[in-house]
């Protein structure tokens, strides 16, 4: 079994649901996400509409992470996973906000 | 990793009274490997001291007595290990203990800090005012919807903040900071 050093976590967008697990249980605050809910295509509209969960953005703050891992322990479904590569430097503090593209 | 690397510990419960010379007895070919505390509010009004020692062999004995959690005092095992004044000190810090013939300067927090960061009824006043990333439903824009959700560490509004009257005992406080959802305001 390879092991990957625990240098980043990485968002695999396809897997997630925008449930808000990781942003719960994150205890350093650093994982924000927008999400809005879209009806489920041939699902009849009204009060029994099906809808599902889309991802707008998803921000981690690497200058408040503590690269504890809970977020990535704690995803059912797995979105979530350690990543070699480091955290790149940034010259403002808001370099270190990552969105979706930096996390992919 | 097998597990018989790692051999459960020994546990010894002691009577706070006995605790100096429960240590000292259990001293001889044995090193100090930690001293810490736990919070048991909840299951009883006490604080849990913990003093593992380990022996040269490696099996380690893990000594523990509950202490009154509104009285905490306990003698100090400084001078069986010097070292164990360093954990004495930072379980004063962030529970409140008093060690006996011990070392009781503050270790981590600055002088007069008021307040027990590790008790369970500590309640994480920052965590009030700052908004939670975690208090948006999935797929709502924006928090406090229907159902409201507060932080670990921020009580129940109606338990701490927004109550009326006497303030709410340890207990209450401690049940309630475990985060989750709260009832709606009437």
């Amino acid at each position: 079994m390879s092991v990957v050093p625990h240098s980043s976590i990485r968002l695999i967008e396809d897997s997630c649901t925008s449930c808000m697990i990781c942003a719960r249980e994150c205890p350093a605050w650093c994982i924000a996400i927008d999400s809005h809910t879209e009806p489920l295509p041939g699902s009849p509209p009204g009060p029994r509409q099906r809808t599902r969960n889309v991802l707008d953005s998803f921000v981690l703050d690497w200058s408040l992470c503590l690269y504890c891992g809970i977020c990535i322990e704690e995803c059912p479904f797995d979105a979530l996973e350690w990543a070699g590569s480091n955290v790149a430097a940034a010259d403002v503090l808001g370099g270190l906000r990552h969105g979706r593209d930096q996390l992919r | 990793m097998p597990a018989d690397r790692f051999p459960a510990d020994e546990v010894r419960r002691v009577e706070p009274s006995s605790w100096l010379a429960v240590v000292r007895a259990a001293a001889s070919g044995r090193a100090f490997d930690w001293l810490g505390a736990a919070d048991e509010i909840g299951r009883s009004n006490h604080l849990r001291v913990v003093c593992r020692l380990r022996a040269t062999g490696g099996d380690a004995l893990r000594l523990e007595t509950l202490i009154d959690r509104d009285d905490p005092r306990l003698d100090s095992i400084a001078e069986v290990y010097p070292g164990a004044s360093w954990h004495e000190r930072e379980a004063r810090d962030f529970f409140g203990i008093a060690f006996t013939g011990g070392d009781n300067r503050p270790l981590l927090l600055r002088d007069g800090f008021g307040g027990r960061p590790l008790r369970k009824d500590f309640v994480l006043g920052a965590r009030v005012i700052k908004a939670w990333p975690g208090g948006k439903e999935p797929g709502d824009a924006k928090a406090a919807g229907r159902r409201r959700m507060v932080p670990p560490g921020v009580p129940d509004p109606e338990v701490w903040g927004d109550r009326e009257g006497a303030p709410a005992s340890a207990d209450e406080v401690a049940a309630s900071v475990v985060g989750g959802r709260v009832r709606r305001r009437r």
